[in-house]
C-alpha cells in the first residue's frame, strides 16, 4: 500500500512562516491515539476504556464519551476544539476557510431541502461553517441567495433545477457533493489538500460505481452521481457501468488504486460488503497524509494533523458505536484504520 | 340439569331424530377440528421457520446499519434520512380457510430506496436499506400468517367447545332422555299387560 503513493508527485509549499505552528502540531501529534491503544480499546469493556483513555485528549470528557446517549456530544466537542485550534494555527484565510467549507455546503443543502419540502431543519444545522447558521436560515427564508458566496449560489441554483427536472431529492445531494468537490479544485488552495480531494474523488467515484451496480440503479442516471476533478476521468467510470463487477478493477490495472479496487471488489463479491473497500480507502488516504511526516515547514503538516484527528474521532466513533451495539470485535477491527 | 321430556312415542321419535342429527353434527365438527388442527400445525411450522429467518435477517440488517452509522458522521446520517422519496402502501383482502376469513396483505413499494448523496455516506448504508427492504416484505407475510394462526386458533377453540358440548352434554342428554322415555313406555306397556291380565282373570271367575 505504501509504495502506491510514491508515484504521486509531492506538491508541498513548505512555507517557513509555519515553523512555530508545525512545531506545535508535532508536539500534539504525540498525543494522538496510536494503533496499540486502539487495539486495547477494541478488546476492552466500557469501564476499561475509561482507564485506557485517561491520558489522551478525551480525558476531560470521559464520562460523557463512555455514555451511549452523550458520546456524540463529546466527539463533536472534540471536533470543534480541533477546528478552533487549527484556525489559530493557520494564518492564511482561504486555507482556514477551506476546512470549514464542508459545513457551509452541508448547511446550505439541508436548508434547501427544508425550503423545498417545507420542513423545519434548524436542528440539523451544524455551527462549524464559515457562515453563521442563523444568517443562512434568514437568507433561505427570504430567498436572498445572492448574499451567499458565489460557489454556493451556483450550487443552490443547480440543485434547484436538477431537483425540479427529476423530482428526486437525491439530486440535491448529488449536486451539492459535486459543487463541493468542484470548489476544492479552485486554485489558491494548497496543492497537498487539492490532491487529497482528487484522490478522495477517484475513490468515491469507484465506490459509487460499485454501489450503483449493487443497487441495480438506472444505468443512464449514473452520470448524476459522479464527482468531477479526480485523477481518473469521469468517462472511464461511465464506460464501466455496463460491465460485470468482477471485471471492473482490471481496467484500472495501470492506476495507483489498482490494489485497493481489486481487493475491495473481491471482498464485495464474496462477502457482499463494502467494509474492506472503505477501510482500504482510509488506509490509502492515511498513507497520503503521512507524506507530510518529515516536512519541517508549511501548512501541510497542520492540515495533516487536522485530518489525522478527524480520522481518530471517526475511529473512536466506530469503537463506541460498535461497543454500545454489541458488534463483534473482528468486524470492528476490520473497519478500523490507524 | 336434565330436560323434562314427555314419555310419548312421538317424543321418542323426535329424540331419536335429534340424536341422529347431533351425532352427524358431532362427526362433522370433529372432522373440522381435526382439519383445523392439521392446518394450524402446518402454519405454525411455517411461521416458526419464517420468524427465525426474519429475525436473522433483521439482525443482519441492523448490524449493517450500526456499522454504517459508526463510519458516518451523524450530521450526514440525519441528512440522509431527512427526506424520503419512496411510498409504501398495504392493502388487505380476505380468503376463506375452513370458513374462517383470514387476511391476505398485499404491499406495494414505490420510489427509490436511497435518497442521499454518495460522497459522505457508506456503501453499508445502501446494503442495510436493501436488507431492511427485503426483510420488510417477509415481515408482512409473517404478519399475515400470524394473524391467520390467531383467527384459526380462535375458530379451533370455538369448534372444540361445540364438539365437547355435543359429545359430553347434548348427546348423553338425548341418550338419557331416550332411555328414560323407553323405560317409561316399557313400564306403561307392562302396566297395561298386567291390567289386562287382571281384567281377564276377573271376567273368567
Amino acid at each position: 500500500m505504501l509504495e502506491i503513493l510514491t508515484k504521486l508527485p509531492e506538491r508541498f509549499l513548505e512555507n517557513q512562516e509555519y515553523a512555530y505552528a508545525v512545531g506545535r502540531v508535532r508536539a500534539l501529534e504525540v498525543s494522538l491515539i496510536d494503533k496499540q491503544r486502539f487495539e486495547r480499546l477494541l478488546k476492552a469493556g466500557i469501564e476499561e476504556m475509561g482507564r485506557i483513555l485517561v491520558d489522551t485528549d478525551y480525558s476531560h470528557s470521559l464520562s460523557e464519551l463512555l455514555n451511549p446517549s452523550t458520546f456524540e456530544n463529546a466527539l463533536q466537542n472534540e471536533k470543534q476544539r480541533i477546528l478552533t485550534l487549527i484556525d489559530s494555527l493557520i494564518f492564511e484565510e482561504n486555507v482556514r476557510k477551506f476546512l470549514h467549507l464542508e459545513f457551509d455546503y452541508f448547511n446550505a443543502r439541508v436548508l434547501l431541502k427544508g425550503k423545498i419540502f417545507d420542513r423545519d431543519v434548524s436542528d440539523f444545522l451544524v455551527p462549524l461553517g464559515n457562515l453563521n447558521t442563523d444568517e443562512m436560515k434568514q437568507i433561505f427564508e427570504n430567498e436572498e441567495y445572492e448574499k451567499l458566496p458565489e460557489n454556493l449560489v451556483k450550487a443552490i441554483q443547480d440543485a434547484i433545477s436538477s431537483y425540479y427536472n427529476s423530482k428526486e431529492p437525491r439530486m440535491i445531494d448529488f449536486t451539492f457533493d459535486r459543487a463541493f468537490i468542484e470548489h476544492m479544485n479552485v486554485s489558491g488552495y494548497p496543492p497537498f489538500l487539492q490532491d487529497y480531494y482528487r484522490l478522495l474523488t477517484d475513490l468515491t467515484n469507484f465506490r459509487s460505481l460499485l454501489r450503483w451496480k449493487v443497487m441495480e440503479l438506472d444505468k443512464s442516471r449514473f452520470r448524476d452521481v459522479l464527482l468531477p476533478g479526480g485523477f481518473i476521468p469521469e468517462g472511464m467510470f461511465l464506460e464501466l457501468i455496463g460491465e460485470p463487477v468482477e471485471q471492473i478493477p482490471g481496467v484500472f490495472s495501470r492506476w495507483i488504486y489498482y490494489p485497493v479496487f481489486l481487493e475491495g471488489t473481491k471482498y464485495l463479491n464474496t462477502n457482499h460488503s463494502f467494509i474492506r473497500y472503505e477501510a482500504m480507502v482510509e488506509k490509502l488516504l492515511s498513507t497520503y497524509i503521512d507524506k507530510t511526516r518529515y516536512l519541517v515547514f508549511g501548512v501541510e503538516p497542520i492540515i495533516a494533523y487536522y485530518l489525522k484527528k478527524m480520522k481518530e474521532i471517526k475511529n473512536m466513533r466506530i469503537i463506541l458505536v460498535g461497543k454500545f451495539n454489541g458488534v463483534e470485535e473482528e468486524i470492528l477491527a476490520e473497519r478500523l484504520v490507524v | 340439569m336434565r330436560k323434562q321430556v314427555s314419555a310419548t312415542r312421538m317424543e321418542l321419535l323426535n329424540q331419536k331424530k335429534k340424536l341422529g342429527l347431533a351425532r352427524r353434527g358431532h362427526k362433522l365438527l370433529k372432522d373440522k377440528q381435526d382439519e383445523l388442527l392439521r392446518v394450524l400445525q402446518d402454519l405454525i411450522k411455517e411461521v416458526m421457520q419464517m420468524r427465525r429467518e426474519v429475525e436473522d435477517e433483521l439482525i443482519k440488517a441492523m448490524k449493517r446499519f450500526v456499522l454504517a452509522r459508526a463510519v458516518t458522521e451523524p450530521m450526514y446520517i440525519e441528512d440522509a434520512f431527512m427526506i424520503s422519496t419512496s411510498t409504501f402502501s398495504i392493502t388487505e383482502a380476505r380468503r376463506s380457510v375452513m370458513n374462517v376469513k383470514i387476511p391476505v396483505y398485499e404491499s406495494e413499494f414505490e420510489g427509490l430506496l436511497t435518497s442521499y448523496g454518495f460522497l459522505n455516506t457508506s456503501g453499508e448504508m445502501d446494503l442495510a436499506l436493501e436488507n431492511l427492504h427485503a426483510v420488510f416484505e417477509k415481515m408482512i407475510k409473517l404478519a399475515e400468517k400470524e394473524r391467520a394462526i390467531i383467527l384459526l386458533s380462535e375458530e379451533m377453540a370455538r369448534t372444540r367447545r361445540r364438539v365437547n358440548a355435543l359429545e359430553f352434554i347434548l348427546i348423553p342428554d338425548i341418550e338419557e332422555a331416550i332411555k328414560t322415555i323407553y323405560m317409561k313406555l316399557s313400564e306403561m306397556e307392562r302396566g297395561n299387560i298386567s291390567r289386562l291380565m287382571r281384567i281377564k282373570d276377573v271376567i273368567r271367575k
